[in-house]
């Protein structure tokens, strides 16, 4: 007997649910993929199997929580309406997950409004800079993004959309945050470019990207100033 | 009796001459402020251009009051110790004679331009709140102390004979040694350097202004050389050609070491720091070389400035206006040709091994205790800026406002 998508859906959002909300998006990623590769197709899952199997394959605090089991049986507890999102929305994809795939970048695009628009269409120029002005070094930019993605202090969301769009290659993304979490983001992006290029091209770069933003009407109420 | 009056009306105008004389010189090197508020504003980015003159600004500001507070008396009170340290009176001045306000007047813009010269070296990086703090311990610690010893007559150095007239050491060394300290503590711009040690260069973002400045510092020296006589003398020739010479000397020292030497590259912002160093370097010995020697101290100046530019840039030593090398590397040369060039005594071992030790002391306790200063003021607050605000620029993360509102887009609006 298969596991329905439904089930796998509800599995994935108990564990996602019951991580503690500081837990590392890349620590959580791993967690929902041997979720997904270890337990998927058992029609009962156990979750004192699963926390044992994530504390023996994983050397990370979220793991040895004794109360880690505890915070699963409540969520699971919970009615399914009143359990968080499925991390399939928002993590990034990997090649082993069974998460039903993204939506092409440019339809995520087109779905952007507003302030998001502004935003992720700013840090397309940014990267189309970046990709013009020194191509070979594309990959080390988006890596730059992934190593610093757990230490800017970002919400599980925002970082784990930022990673999806560093590791996915993608030229368009769809991150979503604060003011705060957006201007970290754009900060963490001028700051590689000032070690990579200097400063006086990064602060060409980000004007260039600001004034081809301004281009957009959504620019004249939200200013792409303010993730400067 | 006749004669007696004519002697004492007489003396009555050089009395009247010297208080007038001091008192353009002060106003010619309280404008110097305005020289280096320009040139270190252009030398930097436009979005940084604000919080360079702000410092400027305050350090004029604060420094005043610390240094009628306290930094006179230190530098011009009674040595009462045997070591020749420090003064113990005059602080605080009031109830003094008229002269005393004029030579305090002066000298009180003599420690502004100390401090100041520290403003520009550490451009784009330093907390606002922070340099103002390190510009309070320079004037009230840092530069009286050194200027006791050499310019008070109870100082140790100024016992030993050190020459340093209107303060290569005193002023311009103590300056450039404090900025280099800051640049230690502080570290470099994102980016200055690259990880294979490529230097990035960071332009200014208006050098018609930098020049302008070149030219009003220059202007200022007069005031800054010429007052130090403390006399509407005869003696103002020789101090002001010897004053003119050496910029003059400086400007082609480097002119012809970039062309003759190096690549032939003559940027104009370097240019203005040739003939500053030459300005620096002239200031020691200006009331005791000949006009023949002003311009070999000048030519080497500009000289030396060119290849202590290149170290610092060696060593990762980001200063934002070249004032190490300007200021503090110049000025240690200045000291060491007035002793070599000092007219009718020249390369006399014994006035050269004391100049020596004067510019080794010089370089031992600013950068000492500026480094000290720095590092307990990070203690207090925080030193450096954050990545967010480098990127946004000083101007809107110190003083929420902006240099150049119509074009700079690297505004939080």
């Amino acid at each position: 007997m298969s596991v329905s998508t439904k089930e796998k859906s509800l599995r994935r959002r108990i564990l996602f649910n019951s991580l503690d909300k500081g837990t590392p998006v890349e620590v959580v990623q791993r967690a929902i993929d041997l979720l997904e590769n270890e337990f998927g197709e058992q029609p009962e899952i156990r979750y004192t199997q699963l926390v044992k199997r994530l504390r023996e394959s994983f050397d990370h605090p979220a793991f040895k929580s004794g109360s880690l089991l505890g915070r699963i049986m409540t969520v699971r507890n919970q009615p399914p309406s009143e359990i968080g999102p499925d991390p399939v929305e928002t993590l990034p994809q990997s090649e082993r997950s069974t998460a039903s795939p993204q939506a092409p970048a440019a339809a995520r695009q087109s779905l952007l409004t507003g302030r998001d628009l502004v935003f992720n269409t700013m840090l397309g120029h940014i990267n189309a800079c970046v990709a013009k002005r020194s191509p070979e070094k594309e990959i080390a930019y988006r890596e730059h993004f992934i190593k610093e993605a757990l230490k800017m202090d970002l919400s599980r969301e925002c970082g784990a959309k930022l990673v999806s769009w560093a590791k996915s290659g993608s030229t368009t993304s769809s991150i979503s945050g604060t003011d705060e979490e957006l201007h970290k983001i754009i900060n963490t992006a001028f700051v590689w470019m000032c070690s990579s290029f200097g400063p006086v091209d990064a602060d060409k770069i980000l004007l260039m990207a600001v004034n081809q933003t301004e281009q957009l009407p959504e620019a004249f109420e939200h200013s792409p100033r303010k993730f400067l | 009796m006749e004669t007696t009056s004519v002697e004492m009306v007489s003396e009555a105008l050089q009395t009247n001459m010297n208080f007038l004389w001091v008192a353009i010189c002060a106003a010619l090197v309280f404008f110097m402020q305005a020289g280096f508020a320009m040139l270190e504003s252009g030398m930097v980015r436009s979005k940084n251009a604000i919080n360079v003159i702000m410092k400027n600004y305050t350090d004029m500001a604060f420094g005043a009051l610390v240094f009628w507070f306290v930094g006179y008396g230190v530098l011009f009170g009674t040595v009462t110790d045997a070591w020749g340290l420090f003064g113990t009176d005059s602080f605080m001045l009031s109830n003094a004679e008229p002269w005393d306000y004029m030579v305090m007047t002066y000298q009180m813009l003599f420690a502004a331009t100390a401090a100041t010269i520290v403003s520009g070296a550490l451009a784009e990086r330093i907390r606002f709140g922070a340099y103002v703090l390190v510009a309070v311990l320079i004037t009230a610690v840092v530069y009286p102390v050194f200027g006791c010893w050499v310019w008070n007559d109870g100082g140790w150095l100024s016992k030993m004979g050190f020459i340093d007239f209107a303060g290569s050491s005193v002023v311009h060394s103590v300056g450039g040694w404090c900025a280099l300290a800051g640049l230690v503590v502080l570290g470099s711009r994102l980016g200055r350097f690259g990880d294979d040690g490529e230097v990035r260069e960071i332009g200014g973002h208006n050098l018609p202004l930098v020049a302008f400045g070149g030219m009003i510092l220059w202007f200022g020296w007069f005031g800054f050389n010429g007052g130090s006589t403390l006399n509407a003398g005869e003696e103002l020739g020789g101090i002001l050609l010897n004053t003119h010479l050496a910029g003059a000397a400086g400007v082609v020292g480097f002119v012809l070491t970039r062309m003759i030497l190096l690549d032939g590259k003559l940027l104009m912002t370097d240019t203005v720091n040739g003939g500053l160093a030459g300005l620096v370097s002239i200031t020691a010995g200006c009331a005791t070389m000949s006009p023949m020697y002003a311009v070999v101290t000048g030519l080497a100046a500009g000289l030396i400035c060119v290849f202590a530019s290149a170290l610092c840039l060696k060593w990762k030593w980001d200063d934002a206006v070249g004032a190490v090398a300007v200021h503090g590397v110049c000025g240690a040369w200045g000291t060491l040709a007035a002793g070599l060039f000092l007219t009718g005594n020249m390369f006399n071992w014994e006035i050269v091994s004391v100049q020596l030790i004067g510019i080794a002391a010089c370089f031992a306790w600013t950068f000492t205790t500026a480094f000290v200063a720095f590092k307990a003021v990070s203690i207090v607050v925080d030193l450096r800026v954050s990545t967010t605000d480098e990127q946004r620029g000083l101007d809107f993360s110190e003083h929420h406002e902006v240099g150049y509102p119509e074009f700079q887009a690297t505004l939080h609006n």
